[in-house]
């Protein structure tokens, strides 16, 4: 197959250009060519491309064919000019909302390929692009992932336009900035980056402009594909940038000053930078009552150490520190202990093994069968492993609390995180005891004081917390929403304040 | 990569060391209690140990044994188990009467304690009558294991001011810093222990015992805030009546001057009837809750000054830690006469001032 | 906004927390150094005595805002005197540090791994410190103000509330008070304000230099006032004459921890988990500052990779050295010396090189 320049202009033989085109979709058979002649007496050859699928069939027949068909006069356009038939041919009638001009074959194969309908006209050297996006797609419903008890049950779906109008219609600002990108070679995957002008920090900003447009990839399938390639530390377990599938997480997040990246072909919205503090952060907290969310956010951050730390601790304690336990409960434990095989340690491994097991049969089988699984893998294997005999009855409570508060985690990826590092501390509490895990938890506090996500430090507000002592507000607690007057400190937004706009 | 290679290297370090010292919770026996006691030149060691199996964990196993020291003690009780033995639940030491007598043995023994690393300061304290072994071994029914018993005793004692002190750690405080301390003796009291009297231990060493009601006086002289005197009988008029003071303020004045010490407690009680007679109604009358008062601060002048007396003159021991606030707020003139103290003391005027209110009769007249 | 220096807070914070560990390791020999609870006297001199010369210092580090006292001095003195006071603070943060890794393990040993062997504990510690180091000041500092929230704060109320039953006329008496002793323990008490030699350096490295002057004299106080609260605490569990006989008084007194309703039997290997991070932290700063030290002294750009020269050194120091408790008896001179000299250093340098500004 001879390579074919895809930067040459369209030729004013509209033959030419559609060999060209056949070739280039050769064995495509969803690629429609349609050919028309317009006119009466003098007939004006055409070309319709588009592809079949990705165009509402309407848009083309109903507006573009008939009205080209029937309204073009074609009688004068023997003797004038290409330019000014192209022009006449484009101030017709034509019926839908968008039209370019456009002049190269890469432009006609790029806009075929994201569903527009190309028309093509003979003797024409551009052609015109009339916009007939439209394919089939899933409602606007409630992500599955972020449900809550009060706030808005829409969330994103697979087309970016649709998110970027969620977000556009809870922010009716001309300062919110969407910015349109490309990703990928082969996929050319839309993205947008969307922010408010005067809020944003231009340096993040341009980061993150900076970091899209230097992705090389062949095709992006998720948002997380983006996100791997433009986060700060990608050998870090922790993730440094937030998704959402909330159009109103996202609205809030590019309130506060953050960037938000939509993108194509997928519901969940990249937000960046991204902080420890923001993973632990629901929109929920805002929605209810500012007293009982702040009990909940000091229970998930309680929850935080117990999803990394309680079974290392468990192991410690058992194998290494027995006076830590009030002394009745030490000999409970001991009694309890006496006719189990395992070590410890094994058996915390084990039982967080099962959890995991559990976890993952349960995610890939969805509905009655999935809850059947949690319900055997929780009840009858705890329960029956018990009294084999196997392990204690504390350990399946500890691994039980600790998956129980894994998942008081707003943050999915986050919680995953800690839930795998949870394994290390058990294996470092089993060589070290209690010095081991203050080891490992020394180690993390390092890595996490290391990373940034696009130049903030992972820690902020705690990692200097006399400057950004406003922003503690916000963390542990959740303040009043009148008293939050300030756009998040560590974001260095360009407006300070969230009056006065 | 130089990440890669600084985690690896860490990976190694911990592969490589093994687990020294980890022993897991069920492969340890506990010692619970304590008692110790001298056997001639040899120590005696008693030691209880809650059986661990599954359901019936108020069994226990008590085992005596002759040693040096306690490193001799652990270093054979590792020989006769298949578990490891850990001091870390400890609960109770028990000293028998016969080691407490003993300077230089409980020195020994309670430098060991102070040093071990292991071993909680918090552990309970406490003086046999008799044998420590005996106290040990007794048979309680309703909580078998000696240690809980006594530590939880020993607890509730503390905090309702019966006692001075519970821990190990008042205990070497107090006589480190004071040369003398209150320590609680266990006695036997078929099928239980009681606790009821303390220990005077002057440096390290056993010199007598405090009876129930001295010790209440010498309490209201140390800690008058928390102590409570539970009952002053009395008898008026051919009526017997019992009385208790719920608040207790105290004041005191220490003059030191050429070796010639005045101590004044002025103390202050509130108090309520406990007990009086159906069908009298005298208490109404001012002028008999007068002669109340009068009688009552009689009876308890008396109670204190023949303590008082008896820790002067009979045991020469400062338990009323007058050196203590000596050293505290007239240094100078206490450094002159630290070294005879004893005789200062011996020869100090102590004297206690009762003052007494009736707040109330009870619920009825 | 995101360059590389640290805020100013953060930098008091790296100086509070540096001193607040040498404090503690050194305390007993102030216990010991002087008769009778008046030791807070002496804290109170040795911070005056350090905090008049802030000022000096601090104009003559407005001159030369990005430079440590190791390069303030190559501009003022011949090219041996820097050399020589850069070799001095490399050794005695080097001296410091192992010391402190040498306590630390053993106490760590002592109360929870009693049969780890000491040289792996040391490993664990130095490698895990070398992963810190090697990242910068910016880390440092952040790692410093975490382990402020996470650990200091714990660890002290830890020690309040291990002050149960405790007999609070343990501050008596005051008068007359051992004059002496509190004269001869001013130079180990000056010594334990590590955060006067660390700001020589630290400094340097803070974005809002104006700022400086302000922090450093908030860091005598805050340290002043957490030394002294300490060491009442120490005094009013313990009596004086325990407080004297203790190897570490702050491992003492956490058995003891008695929260109203507290349950758990022993509390000392809790409060020595925060322990352990304050002085992890500790070790990470000192072992920055000696790479900052010999960056400046061997003037090289790249300070990171001098923690690898620096890990074989500390390992062998620590492995080599006695414990503290051991030294307290050959420790008085060196501590003299070395007191003086951080104190003395500072000030000749200040001056000098206000005198230069002047002319």
């Amino acid at each position: 197959m001879k390579k074919i320049d895809l930067k040459q202009n369209i030729h004013k033989d509209l033959q030419t250009n559609e060999q060209i085109l056949r070739s280039i979709f050769e064995n495509a058979d969803d690629i429609i060519f349609r050919k028309l002649e317009a006119g009466k007496s003098q007939k004006l050859k055409m070309l319709l491309i588009y592809v079949d699928g990705m165009t509402t069939k309407e848009a083309i027949s109903d507006y573009a064919i008939e009205t080209i068909l029937s309204g073009l006069d074609i009688s004068k356009i023997q003797n004038i000019s290409d330019t000014q038939l192209l022009d006449a041919v484009a101030k017709s009638n034509i019926a839908t909302s968008e039209i370019q001009i456009i002049t190269t074959i890469e432009e006609i194969v790029d806009k075929i390929l994201s569903g527009e309908t190309v028309l093509i006209l003979d003797r024409c050297i551009k052609a015109i692009m009339l916009s007939s996006r439209g394919w089939p797609m899933r409602g606007i419903q409630e992500p599955s992932a972020e449900t809550l008890i009060r706030g808005a049950r829409d969330g994103f779906n697979e087309t970016m336009k649709v998110n970027i109008t969620l977000i556009r219609r809870r922010l009716k600002d001309p300062k919110l900035k969407v910015k349109y990108a490309q990703v990928g070679k082969r996929s050319k995957t839309d993205i947008a980056i969307m922010y408010i002008d005067d809020i944003v920090n231009k340096t993040v900003l341009e980061t993150v402009e900076k970091r899209i447009n230097n992705i090389d990839i062949e095709a992006v399938l998720e948002s997380s594909y983006i996100e791997e390639m433009i986060e700060d530390d990608s050998y870090s377990p922790f993730p440094q940038i937030e998704n959402t599938e909330r159009p109103d997480a996202a609205a809030s997040a590019i309130l506060e000053g953050r960037v938000v990246i939509a993108i194509d072909n997928t519901p969940s919205v990249l937000i960046a930078p991204a902080i420890l503090v923001s993973f632990m952060q629901s929109s929920e907290d805002y929605y209810e009552r500012w007293m009982p969310s702040c009990i909940t956010r000091m229970i998930r951050y309680l929850a935080l150490p117990i999803t990394m730390l309680l079974p290392a601790i468990y192991v410690a304690v058992t194998q290494y520190h027995p006076n830590l336990l009030p002394t009745q409960l030490a000999l409970y434990v001991a009694a309890s202990r006496a006719n189990v095989p395992f070590p410890p340690y094994f058996e915390a491994l084990l039982m967080e093994l099962v959890i995991e097991l559990v976890r993952e049969a349960s995610l890939r089988i969805t509905g009655p069968v999935g809850s059947t699984i949690g319900l055997v893998g929780g009840l009858v294997i705890g329960q029956s492993s018990v009294e084999a005999g196997l392990i204690t009855p504390l350990a399946v409570i500890i691994v039980a609390l600790t998956a129980i508060a894994s998942f008081t985690i707003p943050s999915y990826n986050f919680s995953t995180t800690l839930r795998m590092i949870r394994f290390g501390f058990i294996i470092l509490a089993a060589t070290f005891g209690l010095f081991g895990i203050s080891i490992g938890l020394s180690f993390v506090i390092i890595h996490l004081c290391t990373l940034k996500s696009f130049g903030v430090p992972y820690l902020t507000p705690f990692t200097s917390f006399v400057e950004h002592r406003r922003d503690l507000r916000d963390t542990v607690i959740r303040p009043k929403i009148k008293t939050m007057v300030r756009k998040p400190q560590y974001l260095h937004t360009e407006k300070k304040e969230r009056k006065n706009v | 990569m130089k990440k890669i290679i600084l985690l690896l290297l860490i990976l190694l370090i911990l592969l490589l060391s093994a687990c020294w010292d980890s022993v897991e919770i069920n492969k340890r026996e506990y010692l619970f209690a304590l008692g110790i006691d001298k056997e001639g030149d040899e120590l005696k060691f008693t030691s209880e140990i809650p059986k661990i199996n599954e359901g019936s964990e108020d069994e226990r196993l008590v085992n005596s044994m002759e040693n040096k020291s306690f490193a001799d003690f652990y270093n054979l009780s590792y020989l006769h188990s298949e578990k490891v033995i850990s001091d870390r639940l400890m609960q109770v030491i028990v000293l028998g009467e016969e080691l407490a007598r003993d300077s230089e043995t409980v020195k020994k023994i309670f430098d060991e304690i102070q040093r071990s690393p292991q071993m909680n300061r918090r552990v309970k304290i406490c003086i046999a009558k008799g044998k420590a072994e005996e106290i040990i071994k007794a048979e309680i029914p309703s909580n078998p294991i000696v240690g809980r018993f006594l530590s939880d005793m020993l607890v509730k004692l503390k905090r309702e001011s019966y006692q001075d002190i519970y821990t190990f750690d008042e205990a070497i405080l107090h006589l480190g810093q004071r040369g003398s301390a209150l320590v609680p003796v266990v006695e036997t009291n078929q099928d239980s222990l009681k606790i009821e009297k303390a220990a005077i231990v002057k440096e390290y060493e056993l010199v007598g015992f405090l009876e129930t009601d001295e010790l209440e006086c010498v309490m209201l002289l140390l800690d008058p805030t928390n102590a409570n005197i539970r009952n002053i009988n009395i008898e008026l008029e051919d009526i017997t009546m019992a009385i208790g003071a719920a608040n207790i303020t105290k004041t005191d004045k220490i003059n030191l001057q050429d070796e010639k010490l005045t101590v004044d407690y002025y103390i202050t009680l509130y108090c309520y009837v406990d007990s009086f007679i159906i069908g009298n109604n005298s208490l109404e009358d001012k002028n008999f809750l007068n002669k109340v008062k009068d009688e009552s601060i009689k009876t308890i002048s008396q109670r204190t000054t023949a303590t008082v007396d008896k820790l002067k003159n009979i045991y020469k021991v400062d338990l009323l830690r007058i050196n203590d606030k000596l050293y505290k707020y007239h240094k100078k003139e206490y450094e002159k006469i630290m070294d005879k103290y004893d005789e200062v003391f011996a020869e100090a005027s102590i004297k206690v001032h009762y003052n007494m209110e009736i707040l109330s009769v009870g619920l009825v007249k | 906004m995101f360059n590389q220096d640290i805020t100013p807070y953060q930098n008091l914070s790296i100086l509070v927390m540096v001193s607040f560990v040498l404090q503690s390791m050194l305390m007993p020999i102030m216990l010991t150094e002087i008769d009778g609870p008046t030791g807070w006297i002496t804290i109170i001199i040795a911070a005056i005595l350090l905090y008049l010369p802030t000022r000096l210092i601090n104009k003559s580090m407005k001159n030369h805002e990005e430079d440590t006292i190791i390069s303030i001095s190559d501009k003022l003195f011949p090219k041996y005197i820097a050399k020589a006071i850069g070799i001095y603070y490399i050794l005695m943060f080097l001296t410091i540090n192992s010391l402190l890794m040498k306590d630390f393990a053993e106490q760590i040993k002592l109360m929870m791994l009693f049969r780890s062997p000491l040289s792996t504990i040391i490993i664990v510690i130095l490698l895990t410190a070398s992963y810190a180091t090697k990242k910068g000041i910016q880390i440092i500092a952040n790692i410093t103000n975490i382990a402020l929230l996470v650990a200091l704060i714990p660890y002290l109320l830890t020690i309040i509330f291990s002050t149960y039953y405790a007999d609070y006329s343990n501050i008596f008496p005051i008068y007359p008070a051992d004059i002496e002793g509190v004269v001869r323990s001013i130079p180990s008490t000056m010594l334990s304000f590590l955060g006067f030699s660390v700001l020589m350096f630290s400094n340097s490295r803070v974005s809002e230099k104006g700022k400086n002057f302000r922090t450093n004299k908030l860091f005598i106080i805050i340290s002043s006032f957490l030394y002294i609260g300490s060491y009442l605490l120490i005094i009013v569990k313990f009596g004086m004459k325990e407080a004297a006989n203790l190897v570490w008084p702050f491992v003492s007194i956490m058995k003891f921890v008695n929260i109203p309703g507290f349950f758990f039997e022993s509390t000392e290997i809790v409060g020595l988990c925060f322990q352990m991070i304050v002085i992890f932290t500790s070790i990470c700063i000192l072992a920055y500052f000696t790479n900052l030290a010999m960056q400046e002294t061997f003037k090289t750009k790249e300070n990171g990779y001098f923690i690898y020269i620096q890990i074989p050194i500390l390992y062998i120091m620590a492995a080599a050295l006695p414990g503290m408790y051991m030294m307290f008896p050959y420790i008085h001179m060196p501590i003299y010396i070395i007191s003086g000299l951080n104190f003395l250093i500072p000030i000749i340098v200040a001056y000098l090189s206000n005198r230069k500004r002047a002319t």
